[in-house]
């Protein structure tokens, strides 16, 4: 299994099915509580802040970097893979 | 080319199949009913699950002459009328779907989970769909779906 999309020295997508390609499955996260934490965005007329559903892989990227922040972690890139992180810190 | 005769949403049905045609082809193809999905075509996803004589299987890695004479219920036989499944309404209550690509085959395996353990636990909901793939990650509400559809098949 693999993140994200791979390909050999010759071109060959190596992450071409769900086999290789490291999908999320439903083992992949627990459970959790929902809430909504409603504050309207200042800077236009709607109050919206973001729309479709990129939003949640940033928010949590965030979280991650504010965790990282005593170490002086400012910026991340995604996804949050263990070398990813590594290398932030 | 064989020809394949099966009963399919209580409907005797037959066609002409190459060998090589798989069961999902047949039916979204020779019978048009294109409910079941093809998500992956390796088995991986299960949005292809389908039940025949009762059970649930992934249709993209059967042929369609295996199943002379079997009896299969598809997504599209499972509402009476305009009166939804209890599964298929805990789905659309909970909103355990987003894109729903995925739905007929998690709807399809949930049944079957529950036809074989009444009131499953979460940990026995997420262990039975390991072989069901959300590609929105929507398993949050898949699960509460399954919950409360297994409530609502009980009364």
């Amino acid at each position: 299994m693999d993140i994200g999309v791979s390909y050999d020295t010759d071109g060959q997508l190596l992450s071409g099915s769900y086999i290789d390609y490291c999908i999320s499955l439903i083992d992949s996260l627990t459970s959790f509580e929902e809430g909504n934490a409603v504050k309207r965005c200042a800077h236009n007329s709607f109050g919206s802040k973001s729309c479709g559903e990129v939003g949640a892989p940033l928010v949590v990227t965030n979280i991650i970097v504010d965790g990282l922040s005593p170490l002086g972690v400012s910026g991340m890139l995604m996804p949050a893979i263990s070398s990813i992180v590594l290398e932030a810190i | 080319m064989p020809s394949v005769s099966m009963t399919v949403n209580g409907n005797s049905v037959s066609g002409q199949v190459e060998n090589r045609t798989l069961l999902v082809h047949f039916l979204r193809e020779t019978l048009g009913l294109t409910g079941t999905h093809v998500g992956c075509d390796t088995s991986q996803c299960g949005a292809c699950c389908v039940h025949v004589d009762g059970e649930s299987i992934k249709s993209c890695t059967a042929l369609a002459v295996q199943f002379e004479g079997a009896d299969v219920t598809t997504i599209e036989g499972l509402a009476d009328g305009d009166t939804l499944h209890p599964m298929q309404n805990a789905f659309r209550e909970n909103h355990g779907l987003q894109c729903g690509f995925c739905t007929p085959g998690m709807v399809m395996s949930a049944i079957d989970l529950v036809k074989n353990n009444a009131d499953p636990s979460e940990d026995e909901i997420r262990d039975w769909l390991e072989g069901n793939i959300c590609r929105c990650t929507g398993y949050h509400n898949i699960v509460k779906s399954i919950k409360a559809g297994a409530a609502a098949m009980k009364s």
